[in-house]
């Protein structure tokens, strides 16, 4: 009885640490992503918080590591949506990867721009894609947008305008 | 009975075999084993080589640009292209017929509108586009001008990124452009929290450095052929003695880096033959004692270190007079006497001028004889072994007249008097404390800063004070350290620096320490003022959310755009490596630890290789606390072979080395940083705590081929 409860016990630890390596794999291999002549775009990851702690840290004269704690909240009601991206140029041209025409788009159709200024995301332990225009190359990074809270909750999709074609991916 | 003392046997003789076990596993390292699985979970050390990285850069904007016809109506736009100024621009562009190109960025006001003309007659045009505003679509134009005297217009827009949200706040408070010094101001950051960036007559942001790891504390200098100067990313000593010198433009391209062994810290200087005068360290300054005491002058062809002048042999290094820069840390293997902070040529006799903030002295020598000419400073100190260089005092003459204090950046201003016995030389005189004595010392709060101009006359060996701004401001703009002062030769105004403004509850205070620790707010003012005192420009440079710390190191007026630093063409030219580099030396008197112990922690603000160079700037606690005195040792173990170094190390935990990988056996290695820290301020007292840690990176070193 002791014997057959302990396996029992070890089989269910098994499985759930297979279940639980199992989803993990899954976001992780996550790869579809959208697609035009010059350009691909993954998303590697997303999350959506209320508030974003940044820590700058800087070397001090004297080689102490200042920690200035800094907290980054949204506008009322609304929430930041990160998304961790890849963007890449896969074919040389005049073809620009414009942050203009790039947008997340809610359940009900609402549309919503990159925030204006997402630096902050720098100091909070995530590397930023630059603002600016993309000419070329490999290009990975977070990018923030702020959606309202309601939004967050139901299903959200990536919205790129690429060489004159609309062009989605789900987000979640 | 018998059973149970065979039990006790057994297990004395298994506890035997375990211990012997583990000395024998201990001693042969298999604990440290730089096994194939204990690899597999090290993260590669990235390669990264800023000049081989660029040159690939400027192919892959070709290579895009190639795809397509782009003319004058459709200038192909890279905004940023080496990632280093974003805001500025290239636009490349083929013309049916030659052209000179003229460029527009559109101001707020026509005062701020910034143009330029490339005017070399074209058919392939790469112009750079400088002085964008951030945040907003520019409106740029290009026109082009061909040989028949027609000309042809192009507008583009060209979208920029917002300023980064942790950039410093900078308030106009004064500006009156027609009676300024033409250009743009270049205020030069000294923390690696701060950026270094331009500014127009309206106070906006025309341009900054997006990197802010390299020119920490220096300055910045435009060169004959219209580049600019800095030093580079690679520290050597805490906090701003960088092993290397960029030589670059402000699209960010970096042309030429010269590797100086032995750090350059503060200013540096182009010669009239284009050799840099930097003050610098002794090439061994970690087995000297002292830092900050040596003058070099670097070969500008080879890179190399061509000439030395130690000042421990022609000053007194002992000579301690008050200041405030540095804690109070015992048996230190650095220590900072002197503090060089500005050394200039004065090319009427070839001799140097140079400063030491700490000494309050500006001393004039010889560089072939390494004799002293005079010392302009208080006649305060000079007692004991010093006593010596009293002869070398310059004596004070007229009524208005007062030493100046700590000061920073000693310039020649032009001849006023025709008399080749005199030199009229313009100082920031910071003032701190204006005494050596904690007696007499200036309370900083009736304290202030100036800039001050002092007529020397060196056959009589008098000084005479000529001019001074600053003083009438009071405590508002003191300025405890940092700073800068400019003649600006097309007005005759001067450009001041009030550098580092230490804050508490807005009061002046003279906590350096605390100030660069960010415990307390230092701000900056920056003021261009004309010969009669008239202000004609000023800055308030203050502080944000993200950083209790605005300074300004220094600032220049830089001209808008300078052709020389733009006449090379994509692709064409790959930046060159030269000079010296400082390897560390396998370090032979310690062993490599045997065991990990996990108290010690280690973190790193950059590690990467640059072909067969390994560099690493990182810092080490223990248990969770930074202490001010420690050691630090890199262990790099493969299957077969065990390195050792000992970093160069700083105070609070901070370490770099330069590590020549070629030197290596091939093979893959595991890197362990060994390290020890010291309770309390005495290097060579106190209780002591070891540790050996993995560093979470690898490094494969390949064979020869």
């Amino acid at each position: 009885m002791f014997k057959s409860k302990a396996w029992g016990r070890t089989t269910c630890l098994l499985f759930l640490l297979v279940f639980l390596w199992g989803c993990g794999s899954e976001d992780a291999e996550k790869k579809e992503g959208i697609s035009s002549f010059f350009w691909d775009v993954h998303i590697e990851r997303w999350e959506t918080t209320p508030l974003l702690k940044s820590t700058q840290s800087s070397v001090q004269y004297n080689g102490v590591v200042q920690t200035v704690q800094h907290e980054q909240t949204p506008s009322e009601g609304m929430v930041f949506l990160l998304l961790d991206l890849v963007v890449e140029k896969k074919q040389a041209g005049a073809s620009v990867f414009s942050w203009g025409d790039v947008f997340v788009e809610d359940s009900e159709g609402h549309r919503f721009s990159r925030h204006p200024n997402d630096s902050f995301l720098d100091s909070s332990d995530r590397q930023r894609m630059k603002g600016t225009s993309l000419n070329f190359g490999k290009n990975e990074g977070f990018v923030c947008f702020e959606i309202p809270e309601g939004s967050a909750k139901g299903s959200l999709r990536l919205v790129v305008l690429l060489e004159q074609q609309e062009h989605s991916l789900e987000i979640k | 009975m018998k059973r149970k003392l065979w039990i006790a046997a057994f297990v004395v003789l298994g506890i035997v075999l375990v211990v012997v076990a583990g000395g024998v596993a201990v001693r042969n390292g298999f604990l440290v084993r730089a096994s194939a699985f204990r690899l597999s979970e090290l993260e590669e050390v990235p390669e990264f080589d800023i000049l081989a990285w660029q040159f690939s850069r400027e192919k892959e904007i070709l290579a895009n640009f190639q795809v397509d016809a782009h003319g004058l109506e459709n200038p192909f736009v890279v905004l940023d292209p080496y990632e280093m100024n974003p805001l500025a621009a290239l636009l490349l562009f083929d013309t049916q017929t030659p052209c000179s190109v003229e460029m527009r960025v559109g101001g707020k006001d026509a005062v701020s509108e910034i143009s330029y003309t490339l005017h070399q007659q074209l058919l392939h045009h790469e112009v750079p586009v400088l002085g964008l505003y951030p945040g907003k679509e520019n409106r740029v134009s290009l026109t082009a001008h061909f040989s028949d005297g027609a000309s042809q217009t192009t507008f583009l827009s060209i979208a920029t990124d917002a300023l980064p949200v942790d950039f410093q706040v900078y308030s106009l408070v004064e500006s009156q452009p027609a009676k300024m010094e033409p250009g743009l101001t270049l205020m030069i950051a000294c923390f690696s929290h701060s950026y270094t960036c331009l500014l127009d007559a309206n106070g906006d942001v025309r341009g900054y450095l997006s990197r802010k790891d390299m020119a920490h504390g220096t300055s910045i200098v435009l060169l004959q052929n219209g580049r600019f100067l800095s030093t580079g990313n690679e520290y050597r000593q805490i906090p701003y003695n960088m092993t290397s010198l960029w030589e670059w433009n402000w699209l960010g391209k970096v042309f030429q880096e010269y590797e100086v062994p032995h750090a350059v810290h503060h200013d540096v200087n182009e010669l009239p033959n284009g050799d840099f005068l930097a003050v610098s360290n002794h090439r061994d300054m970690f087995q000297t004692g002292t830092r900050e005491d040596v003058v070099v002058v670097v070969d500008r062809a080879t890179g190399m270190v061509e000439k030395e002048i130690d000042f421990r042999n022609i000053l007194v290094e002992t000579r301690e007079p008050y200041h405030h820069f540095h804690p109070d840390v015992r048996n230190t293997p650095n220590i900072d006497w002197m503090h060089t902070n500005g050394a200039i040529l004065d090319s009427h006799d070839g001799t140097y001028i140079v400063s030491s903030p700490t000494q309050s002295m500006v001393v004039k020598v010889d560089p072939e004889t390494s004799q002293i000419v005079w010392i302009l400073g208080p006649h305060e100190g000079y007692d004991g072994e010093s006593a010596q260089l009293e002869p070398f005092l310059l004596s004070p003459v007229g009524e208005e007249f007062e030493w100046a204090w700590c000061q920073h950046e000693p310039m020649i201003m032009p001849d006023a008097d025709g008399n080749p016995d005199t030199l009229d030389l313009l100082l920031f005189d910071n003032g701190q404390s204006r005494s050596f004595s904690k007696d007499g010392a200036v309370l900083p709060e009736h304290n202030y800063s100036r800039a001050v101009v002092f007529r020397i006359d060196e056959k009589n060996r008098t000084v005479e004070q000529l001019w001074e701004y600053g003083k009438e401001r009071g405590s508002e703009m003191y300025s405890t350290f940092l700073g800068d002062a400019d003649y600006l030769p097309g007005t005759s105004n001067r450009l001041i620096c009030f550098g580092g403004q230490l804050r508490t509850e807005g009061k002046p205070v003279d906590e350096i320490f605390s100030g660069v620790m960010g415990t307390t707010v230092t701000r900056s003012r920056v003021v261009e003022v004309s010969e009669d005192g008239e202000v004609v420009f000023e800055v308030a440079v203050a502080e944000n959310a993200f950083s209790s710390s605005a300074e300004t190191y220094q600032v220049e007026r830089i001209p808008v755009f300078s052709a020389g630093g733009f006449a090379d063409s994509l692709g064409e030219v790959r930046g060159q490596r030269v000079g010296e580099s400082k390897f560390l030396s396998p370090c032979t008197s310690v062993s490599a630890p045997l065991l990990f112990t996990s108290k010690l922690g280690v973190s790193f603000q950059d590690m990467h290789r640059e072909g067969g160079r390994l560099i690493v700037d990182g810092s080490i606690s223990y248990d969770g606390k930074t202490y001010l005195l420690g050691r630090a040792f890199l262990v790099f173990r493969s299957e077969s072979n065990v390195y050792l170094f000992e970093a160069n190390t700083s105070l609070n935990g901070r370490f770099f080395a330069s590590v020549n990988l070629q030197d290596f056996e091939p093979g893959e290695y595991m890197i362990s940083v060994a390290g020890a820290v010291r309770e309390g301020n005495d290097a060579l007292n106190g209780e002591m705590f070891q540790g050996h840690v993995l560093s979470g990176y690898r490094v494969c070193v390949e064979g020869e081929e």
